[in-house]
């Protein structure tokens, strides 16, 4: 191991009191810019999380709707335009809507309703752990997410509540599929959706469109928004971002994560900062030794970006251990926190930037060293 | 006769600026063989560790000129100076500046790991200097594990590991008894006869110790007020005797 590193990692743990307070810096910086991301990321996907599971190349939507939440409608009879048009496989409507779920006690929860045709390259439930998506096509059949239990006064398959005055049974339980809003999705065939929301005769959501193998993206796309007027043609991707884009940024609650994850870079590079500052002045003989020694003014830096790194490195590992913590206490909530490879790697490398950089103001310290110092010390 | 390793001329250093103006030396002429051990003797205050801040290229003179194994310090910028003390000069302190965290063996490596020496030649030539010094059981041990006459022995060490042309050293013994004065002078003494090419200047105010110089400068308000040779020892002693 070269001295310059072992020097670092000497003065680095020589005061042990000043290298926990470091350590408390920058792991309370890094796991709050982890949960952060890991809640951007995490909501991220959620809002997304019914196109990602929709099987489908191109959706049609109303002009300018925003997320897939949003409320416009189109007319079911543009179905017959958009099969007709060359390149299209098949062409599949969606309901989406808001209603209300009366208990059996008359309490009312609302509820996001989700009618589908409940047939392949469709938008049908998923992680079913009880019935089947075929038992949705018996009358009054629905579907519910485990986890909404309590909130929906669930007894398994086979209970029975109300929407909108209509006599509804579960015959499908699913595991995971959770909203962001923390608003119940429910799963049901398209027409008793269309009567659950109370959307007029032949209004519906989407059209999900798969293209025939080799069909071309593009040309379909074209052909489609000029054959319909007052569409748009979104892909999976486009329409995946625009409501990612909506929801974390035009709500704002984006904006408040990152200010959130800056926050906590500007509280980690200050403690580092300071920490590192007072620790090569503390050491300032030792650095006017080795420049009297004839040291260049590289090594000397050499050894304070050591030991910043070895703060960046030390203070990320242990970020990361309440970092995955956190991912395993949050992963079954309404809002988890999601940590990709992408964020461990860009955290990483702002950990490390931020202890380079608060590395700087101990250099700008040293750079003012005299040497003849160490002749009056 | 040895060549002139340290030459010195006409140079005078302003310390201070305005008011504060104070001429800490005043046309000083130097020249410093090798081969020999010479100790520059005053009072305090008398420019004594300017001189050696001067000619050890840490400060640059106000006028004159100094030449380093014939390289000229004129115009150096401190990575320059830093430059010329890697590769000419070793350093010798009162307070020894050991390197705390540092195992002795280490401290005496970091003088060749800066000169970008690393590696088995290194390592050996780190436990050859720790032995010159009568260290070798030492190696191990931290700085606060030693003895100061030890941690000037491992700053000697350090000091002489690069094989440097200069050894500069300032008040060595003066942290020290006076058994283990004489010892660091000693090794010194040996260090300088042992080459011919390398030059040792010690700064001192202890008479006791003019016995292991060839040649005594005497400094006083900033000018050499005398050029000798060193006593013997018994003149040494009558010398301490008179004080």
């Amino acid at each position: 191991m070269p001295l310059n590193l072992t020097l670092a990692s000497r003065n680095l743990f020589h005061d042990k009191l000043r290298f926990i307070a470091t350590m408390v810096g920058v792991v309370f910086s890094v796991v709050l810019v982890l949960v952060q991301m890991g809640l951007y990321e995490g909501f991220g996907r959620m809002v997304t999380t019914m196109i990602d599971h929709a099987e489908g190349d191109l959706w049609v939507m109303r002009d300018g709707t925003k997320c897939f939440e949003d409320p416009s409608l189109l007319n079911l009879s543009i179905g017959k335009t958009i099969r007709e048009t060359e390149g299209v496989e098949q062409a599949t409507p969606l309901l989406i809507g808001f209603s209300d779920w009366r208990l059996p006690s008359g309490e009312m929860t609302p509820v996001f309703i989700l009618g589908s045709e409940l047939k392949e390259h469709s938008l049908d439930p998923w992680n079913i752990i009880e019935g089947s998506v075929d038992a949705l096509k018996q009358p009054k059949a629905v579907a519910v997410d485990v986890s909404y239990t309590e909130r929906l006064g669930l007894k398994g398959l086979g209970t029975k509540a109300d929407i909108r005055g209509q006599q509804i049974d579960v015959a499908a339980l699913t595991s995971g599929i959770r909203s962001f809003t923390t608003t119940p999705y429910i799963f049901t065939e398209i027409a008793r959706a269309r009567s659950y929301i109370g959307a007029p005769k032949n209004a519906i959501s989407y059209f999900l469109v798969n293209l025939k193998p080799g069909a071309d993206v593009e040309t379909v796309r074209k052909s489609l928004t000029s054959n319909i007027k007052n569409v748009e043609v979104l892909t999976r991707a486009e329409f995946n971002a625009r409501s990612r884009e909506f929801w974390l940024f035009g709500t704002g609650a984006g904006a408040a994560l990152f200010a959130g994850a800056i926050l906590g870079l500007i509280v980690g590079t200050v403690i580092v900062a300071q920490t590192l500052y007072s620790s090569t002045k503390d050491h300032l003989d030792e650095f006017a030794t080795l420049r009297a020694m004839g040291s260049s003014n590289r090594y000397i830096y050499s050894v304070i970006l050591y030991q910043a790194m070895l703060n960046a490195i030390i203070g990320f590992a242990l970020a990361s251990l309440v970092g995955f913590a956190v991912v395993w206490f949050t992963s079954s909530g309404a809002l988890p926190v999601v940590i990709t490879p992408w964020i461990i790697g860009a955290i990483f490398a702002l950990t490390v930037a931020m202890c380079v950089l608060s590395g700087l103001t101990a250099i700008v310290r040293v750079v003012r060293i005299d040497p003849v110092m160490v002749f009056t010390r | 006769m040895s060549a002139y390793v340290v030459n010195a001329n006409g140079v005078s250093k302003i310390l201070g600026s305005g008011a504060g103006r104070v001429w800490a030396l005043r046309d000083v002429d130097v020249s410093l063989r090798g081969g020999e051990l010479t100790m520059l003797m005053g009072p305090s205050g008398s420019g004594k560790t300017t001189l050696l801040s001067v000619l050890g290229c840490m400060l640059a003179p106000s006028s004159g000129s100094i030449e380093i194994c014939g390289r000229s310090t004129k115009d150096a910028g401190p990575e320059q100076l830093a430059e010329l003390r890697r590769e000419y000069i070793g350093f010798v302190f009162q307070q020894y500046h050991l390197f705390p965290t540092l195992t002795a063996l280490e401290n005496v490596q970091l003088a060749l790991e800066i000169r970008s020496q690393r590696g088995t030649s290194s390592a050996r030539k780190t436990k050859d200097a720790l032995a010159l010094v009568g260290l070798s059981h030492k190696f191990s041990s931290y700085p606060q594990e030693l003895s100061g006459g030890e941690q000037q022995r491992v700053a000697i060490a350090r000091a002489i590991v690069s094989a440097p042309s200069v050894i500069l050293a300032d008040e060595p013994t003066a942290a020290l008894d006076g058994r283990q004065g004489q010892v660091i002078m000693q090794i010194l003494a040996d260090i300088a006869s042992a080459d011919a090419a390398r030059t040792i200047l010690v700064v001192t105010h202890d008479s006791r110790l003019t016995s292991f110089a060839k040649r005594i400068l005497m400094i006083e308000d900033g000018r050499i007020i005398s050029e000798r040779g060193g006593h013997s020892r018994k003149q040494a002693l009558q010398l301490v005797r008179a004080e």
